[in-house]
């Protein structure tokens, strides 16, 4: 199954630690397989699906290639081994600023539409998104964002503002799969 | 009646292998090493069962001089620290039923329910992040090395020995003595989720009075 | 334990569950979601290590001396070259 690796800078796992080998002249990385009885990585190596992105964003984005029966869990997936085949270049630097941006705008404008005078709460959380926003933390402005809709609209609403992160990903980031 | 231990995790050391031969030789130097290498974590796990310092340091004798005596029987099934500590929770837990002390070993942690970090470090229902830090823990700069300071031990020895007796016996077997969740909850007779619950107090503890000394450092 | 989202005071409970790999998997999955979004919680579990390791590298007290010496002369009276 092709699916995401969301990785740290020098394509680190955020959990594991583990750095991840990287595609060379056109052939995939090499297949990194899960260690039995690690105590964090249980006996899987994990990834997302396009539509669970906006929980994990980090420095580096990698389409990637999950083998073995994979199972899926609330917004990750796991295999017994798994491999990166290319990266997502739109999204280094320019791309998570441009999604962390357009998360806060959103963030603000709900926040002003219930909170239309200065001094509220929903209002001060989005300017932490928008604060966050000018450092590109992508995560935590889509979580705000969220959150922000889940304070206006409830848990549809925060549903609903996620669907809409992924899809911004997808689209402008050309995600294949 | 002995419970049943579980298998050891680790193949021995060479050198474990060397020193239950030097003991079984009556290598007194070899002895006395063992004694000073374990005498203290024996002890404040002792003290999880007896209602004193000096109980605990009479069962830590017993458990000494019945290492003496059954070094020649020992079989290396297990490790020689798992070896040690089994015969003096034996030993402790029957001197605990003489002296009468009935209560169970996982309620001696400290109140059940208080929690790891005090709940006023948290946001509540009206703050703007409910649930999210109010006061957070401050970064730690450098810690492997600030923590190995003169300063910082006698402040871990500190906390350490403040700790509830339970919490000191988990805490001395997990983290000082390097033993698995499992054989520390065949050890003392506890429950994987009470065992990790103790642990953690423990460490949120030793955690907090870390942390206070971090901040008079840098004030 | 049938929730939504593990928050700051939850984790703050579970992290020594979470490091020896105790949490199930749903569990373990809610704690990485928000790790990802709280560098305090990260913060917080990293000085929950670094105290587990500290804790490790303490030196043991020495037994008494009295004591040291007693024992000595129980294991030389049982295996020693006087015996």
């Amino acid at each position: 199954m092709i699916a995401y690796k969301v990785l740290r800078s020098g394509s680190v796992g955020p959990f594991s630690g583990h750095v991840w080998p990287r595609p060379r002249d056109g052939a995939a990385g090499a297949w990194v397989v899960a260690a039995t009885g690690g105590a964090i990585c249980r006996d899987a190596v994990h990834g997302c699906r396009a539509v669970d992105l906006p929980w994990w964003l980090d420095d580096e984005l990698w389409e990637a290639e999950f083998d073995g029966p994979v199972a899926t869990g609330r917004h990750k997936i796991s295999a017994p081994r798994a491999r990166l085949l290319r990266r997502v270049d739109g999204w280094h630097h320019a791309g998570a600023r441009r999604f962390a941006e357009a998360c806060a705008q959103r963030a603000h404008e709900r926040a002003r539409a219930i909170e239309p005078d200065a001094g509220g709460v929903v209002l001060a959380m989005a300017a932490g998104a928008a604060q966050c926003a000018q450092t590109g933390a992508a995560a935590v402005t889509a979580y705000i964002a969220a959150q922000v809709a889940g304070r206006v609209g409830g848990r549809d609403a925060m549903a609903a503002e996620r669907t809409w992160q992924a899809a911004w990903l997808r689209a402008e980031l050309g995600l294949r799969a | 009646m002995t419970t049943e231990l579980p298998p050891p995790t680790t193949r021995f050391p060479e050198s474990e292998d060397r020193l239950v031969a030097a003991l079984r030789a009556g290598d007194e130097q070899a002895f006395a090493t063992l004694v000073r290498r374990y005498h203290a974590s024996l002890k404040r796990v002792a003290r999880a069962y007896v209602s004193t310092d000096a109980v605990a340091e009479e069962v830590v004798q017993e458990t000494w001089l019945a290492v003496v005596a059954g070094i020649e029987r020992f079989e290396q099934r297990a490790t020689l620290k798992t070896w040690l500590f089994h015969i003096l929770t034996n030993k402790a837990k029957t001197r605990g039923v003489r002296e009468r002390r009935t209560v169970p070993f996982a309620s001696l942690a400290g109140a059940d329910d208080e929690p790891a970090v005090s709940p006023e470090r948290f946001q509540r229902a009206g703050d703007a992040w409910p649930g999210h830090w109010a006061t957070p823990p401050r970064p730690w700069e450098d810690p492997e090395r600030r923590l190995q300071s003169l300063e910082a031990r006698e402040r871990l020895r500190e906390a350490i020995a403040a700790l509830p007796a339970a919490q000191q016996a988990v805490l001395t077997l997990r983290d000082v003595e390097g033993l698995e969740a499992d054989e520390v909850c065949a050890l003392l007779d506890l429950s994987p989720g009470n065992q990790r619950v103790i642990l953690h107090r423990a460490r949120a503890k030793v955690r907090d009075a870390l942390e206070q000394w971090f901040e008079e450092e840098a004030a | 334990m049938n929730r939504d989202e593990i928050l700051c005071r939850d984790f703050v409970e579970l992290a020594t569950e979470y490091l020896d790999g105790a949490l199930a998997e749903t569990d373990v999955e809610l704690v990485e979601e928000h790790l990802v979004i709280c560098s305090l919680c990260r913060e917080y579990v990293g000085q929950i290590e670094a105290t587990a390791s500290a804790v490790g590298a303490t030196e043991t007290a020495e037994p008494p001396e009295e004591t040291l010496r007693v024992l000595l002369g129980a294991f030389a009276a049982r295996h020693g070259r006087a015996a």
